[in-house]
């Protein structure tokens, strides 16, 4: 058994057991911080994979932008963290749908896609993504940054409306 | 350091032949504990003596004496008040949410602290060369933040609440204009790594390649990324989060003991940090007079040239602390998104055009550099 190999199962099952964490815990806001741990976990998954900017850039993105964002929601709800809820929810066929659904995408993904062989080269990443973003992808990645302006706009939009109603 | 340690490591092998079986990933945790603690030590040493630094300007600017009774001129200071403090009573409250409370300080000194990992002190002098080290930067010290706003939710008290959500507000609204003025610092550099952007600082003088001079764009980013990095770091005029007339002490009002220390090595480790990624981004780093990254003695003066500037930096912003009053809330978000992320749109998108234009010269496009 090789090292990389140990590292991607202690650092898979950091991440599960986190995510097991949030949907089992009664109290939201350590939800909120097992969801950082979890997310912190798939950034250390990157990392084994040699993806490094991917790794920067999730821990960036979710640990520093998603995650606070979604603390700051939970902290600012009533009776902080102390929020009676039911943990389980009887949409049970629904929700056996969705995760079948999921669940049959990402097998036919790993099947179909042809995974290269070898072993994960670890040289670094950054440039070529650039390359690949203004060459080959540039479609998606231009398509991808109308939809955050567009986000952005109607979130602006969105806020100045309750600015108006006062 | 990695060719020494190397060096050592063959050294080590031919001694102890039993070594050389050892597999490279011993090599590699114990060299990572050992830059680990060597920079845990460098980074308590500058936190600590810049308490006391801190403290004597701050007499000094209010016409007062400070701490002097420790050691010459008060020296000794910062290390009483650190084994005061390890003997002080840790006082968790009742009303906590006691997991949590304990996390928190650690979250906040990790996230400094990991960011120090990837420094370049000097052209050989760095615990590691990322490939995407600013990033990682940024990245890492989000941890403050996400400390910051745990200790003043789990404190259970609604001064650590208001002063974590103040603080957290105001960190991720100044990551913009410090992002984009940073990515001003890349596009000049043409690269994410710390030292490939010093190396490619290189110019005539030392100091005539430097990021600052080689655009006016450059110029206004580095202002504009400096105030941002002061907002970033809580202090003052930014200080809202624990500002003293209105909130106590912030989101530290129920921390006590070690943990309260946490809190205040990360801000003191911080005022470094800023000081060396300022420079590193826009003032040459290690570069300056007489620093040569191929020979041993410029490769030594270059660390002193980033020790340098990075000393300054940490007194220009005790000076700017103990000198200018604290701003309001909606002061500070209009000045964050209404002067300082145009401002950086406008250097990022001039950069660009001016380097289209002017290339890679130097000294405002007057000064010739390159291969």
């Amino acid at each position: 058994m090789n090292l990389t190999y140990l590292a991607f199962v202690v650092m898979s099952a950091w991440v599960l057991l986190a995510a097991l964490y949030v949907v089992t815990t009664r109290n939201v806001v350590r939800a909120a911080y097992g969801l950082l741990a979890a997310l912190f976990g798939i950034a250390g998954l990157y990392v084994i994979f040699a993806a490094d900017f991917l790794a920067a850039v999730q821990v960036l993105i979710y640990v520093g932008g998603v995650n606070i964002l979604i603390i700051f929601g939970v902290m600012l709800t009533e009776h902080l963290g102390r929020v009676p809820f039911r943990l389980v929810n009887f949409n049970l066929f629904p929700a056996l749908a969705a995760c079948a659904l999921v669940a049959f995408a990402l097998v036919l993904g790993v099947l179909i896609y042809p995974w290269p062989e070898s072993a994960a080269s670890y040289a670094p990443t950054s440039a070529r993504i650039g390359q690949m973003f203004l060459t080959k992808y540039l479609l998606p990645f231009e398509v991808a940054s109308v939809l955050l302006l567009v986000v952005l706009i109607g979130a602006v939009a969105v806020a100045r409306k309750e600015v108006r109603d006062e | 350091m990695k060719e020494l340690l190397d060096q050592l490591i063959a050294l080590a092998v031919e001694k102890v032949p039993l070594l050389g079986q050892a597999p490279d990933w011993v090599f590699y945790l114990l060299w990572m504990l050992v830059a680990g603690a060597a920079l845990l030590v460098y980074a308590s040493l500058i936190a600590g003596i810049t308490s006391w630094v801190e403290r004597r300007i701050a007499g000094r600017m209010q016409a007062r004496i400070g701490p002097n009774r420790v050691g010459p001129r008060g020296f000794f200071q910062w290390i009483a008040d650190g084994l005061k403090s390890l003997f002080k009573e840790d006082v968790t409250p009742a009303n906590a949410d006691k997991p949590l409370f304990r996390l928190a300080p650690y979250l906040v000194f990790t996230g400094m602290f990991g960011a120090w990992a990837v420094l370049p002190y000097s052209a050989r002098l760095y615990a590691a060369d990322l490939n995407v080290g600013i990033l990682y930067v940024m990245a890492i010290t989000s941890l403050v933040v996400i400390g910051i706003l745990m200790g003043g939710w789990a404190s259970g008290n609604k001064w650590g609440l208001f002063g974590a959500l103040r603080s957290s507000a105001q960190i991720v609204s100044y990551e913009v204009p410090a992002g984009l003025a940073i990515a001003t610092a890349v596009a000049l550099s043409g690269s994410l790594s710390l030292q490939e952007m010093v190396r490619a600082q290189a110019g005539p003088l030392g100091i005539l390649g430097w990021n600052i001079f080689k655009s006016p764009f450059a110029l206004v980013a580095f202002f504009v990324y400096f105030i941002a990095a002061v907002a970033e770091g809580n202090r003052t005029p930014f200080d809202l989060p624990e500002a003293e007339s209105e909130l106590v002490a912030g989101y530290n009002t129920e921390y006590s003991g070690m943990r309260f220390v946490f809190f205040f090595f990360a801000e003191w480790a911080n005022l470094f940090l800023i000081g060396a990624v300022s420079t590193t981004l826009f003032l040459g780093g290690w570069q300056g007079p007489l620093a040569n990254p191929d020979t041993w003695w410029g490769v030594m003066i270059g660390a002193g040239w980033f020790f340098l500037k990075a000393c300054f930096f940490v007194f220009v912003l005790i000076w700017i602390r103990w000198t200018l009053p604290r701003l309001r809330v909606d002061q500070l978000m209009a000045m964050c998104w209404k002067y300082l992320v145009p401002i950086a749109f406008v250097c990022l998108i001039g950069t660009m055009l001016w380097m289209s234009v002017f290339g890679d010269r130097a000294f405002f496009g007057l000064v010739a550099v390159g291969p």
